[in-house]
């Protein structure tokens, strides 16, 4: 198994490689890794604004 | 201790409305504040915001802050009006720190004018539509009963034009049981928004939201999931779905981009057109309402973030209940938004218990996971 269950409800997917996320059939799936895999390059963590009523 | 800073405004710059619908929280919930509101803000409670903004991001050493101009109907306002209030939180920024500007608006006066200005300040466009004719139509209506579609979607094709693609922000999309979900979401799709969201219909344990009273079932689930396995499994990125977006991340251990979710203290605060200070818009559809006390006249934002009912709400899982706090999901759901914890009960009300819409979001949290954790064990190790 690539991925690891942690037994909680979160998803460990720090022991799958990255060509394996790319070749996820999801498109959904693959951009929300992509734009974690982003984040975590950041020096810094972003800050969403996330005020619901409004996209 | 300072709290975790606000990062983003809601300024109501005009508090009335061209279309009277019958869901809208500002208007036909529990808080009734907006009769005794100036319909438009002033200049003068702009220039006030603006200041408390920009002192609140020197306080907090902030680089980037958010100006959501929102209503009632912001485009009421004019283009100058708005325009004028842009340039006044542009003006008082200090240097350093950058200012973005979105706008939530129901597209019927989404003129070429308003466009240009959109797109010389990068202003973030999002348009409230609730999915085809007869889905929007059910409560998007003018107060003679017309229907609003034709001039919104007309806005939407404006918005849509490819100028437009940097400010194109969204659709925004109000949940009801009795639209179908994939023909709602595919008829929002023809409009080649770069995001939808999905909105629960603000409710709580007081005032429950449609289908939810007498309860049966998990019907918002229900309603979600049929999207989320339509919008996951298409063989392109259709577009983005904040809410299943938001869980997918957080299932991953990444942030939500939406307060509704996640254990996150929330970027916004709401600013009324006589300058009172709100924390989450939503408690409107609470019968203690939303207000504060507060204005930003006499007070900072640090004081509006200090009041108890509004630090309570930021305190993220300490915040929650017992249940809420034992709960496998709670990183993931946050204990739902806090107005939908709202129980009529002690002074200010009872935010201890779970979410009105906790075993909806239970339900599609899960299979969201399930999903996932299928796909992701599908990956080579």
């Amino acid at each position: 198994m690539g991925s690891t269950d942690t037994g909680s409800n979160l998803i460990d997917i720090t022991r799958v490689p990255l060509e394996d996320l790319a070749d996820l059939e999801s498109p959904a799936l693959r951009r929300v890794i992509s734009a974690l895999a982003e984040e975590a390059r950041r020096p810094e963590p972003e800050h969403p604004f996330d005020f619901s009523s409004a996209v | 201790m300072l709290a975790a800073p606000a990062r983003e405004v809601v300024l109501k710059l005009h508090e009335r409305c061209n279309i009277a619908c019958d869901h809208c929280y500002m208007y036909e919930a529990a808080d009734q504040g907006w009769r005794a509101r100036p319909m438009r803000m002033p200049a003068t409670t702009v220039a006030r915001t603006a200041d408390r903004l920009a002192e609140h991001a020197r306080t907090h050493g902030l680089d980037a802050v958010r100006v959501v101009l929102h209503g009632g109907e912001p485009l009421l306002a004019g283009v100058a009006g708005v325009e004028a209030a842009i340039r006044t939180f542009i003006e008082a920024m200090p240097a350093g720190v950058r200012v973005e500007f979105a706008v939530q608006t129901n597209g019927i006066l989404l003129t070429e004018s308003f466009l240009d200005l959109f797109r010389r300040h990068g202003v973030r466009v999002g348009v409230s539509l609730d999915g085809d004719r007869a889905a929007n139509d059910r409560h998007r209506r003018y107060a003679n009963g017309r229907s609003s579609y034709d001039e919104a979607v007309a806005g939407i094709a404006r918005l849509g034009q490819p100028v437009n693609q940097p400010i194109y922000g969204g659709l925004l999309c109000t949940v009801d049981l009795a639209n179908d979900p994939v023909a709602t979401y595919e008829s929002l799709l023809e409009h080649r928004p770069p995001r939808i969201d999905f909105l629960l219909p603000h409710g709580n344990w007081a005032f429950p939201p449609p289908g939810l009273a007498p309860r049966t079932g998990t019907p918002y689930a229900d309603w979600l999931i049929a999207i989320f396995d339509r919008w996951y499994a298409a063989p392109v990125l259709e577009t983005e779905i904040r809410i299943l977006d938001s869980i997918m991340s957080l299932l991953l251990g990444g942030p939500a981009t939406t307060e509704m979710l996640g254990l996150r203290p929330p970027s916004a605060v709401v600013v009324e057109s006589d300058g009172t200070l709100e924390g989450n818009d939503a408690l409107k559809t609470t019968a203690d309402g939303a207000a504060t006390g507060l204005s930003v006249h006499t007070n900072t934002l640090d004081d509006m973030l200090a009041h108890p009912a509004i630090a309570q709400a930021r305190q993220g899982i300490e915040g929650l209940g017992p249940q809420c706090r034992a709960c496998p999901v709670v990183g993931v759901c946050g204990g739902g938004l806090h107005a939908h914890r709202y129980a009529a009960g002690s002074a200010g009300g009872d935010f201890s218990g779970p979410s009105v819409y906790c075993d909806d979001l239970f339900a599609l949290i899960g299979h969201v996971r399930n999903r996932l954790a299928a796909d992701l064990s599908r990956t080579p190790a």
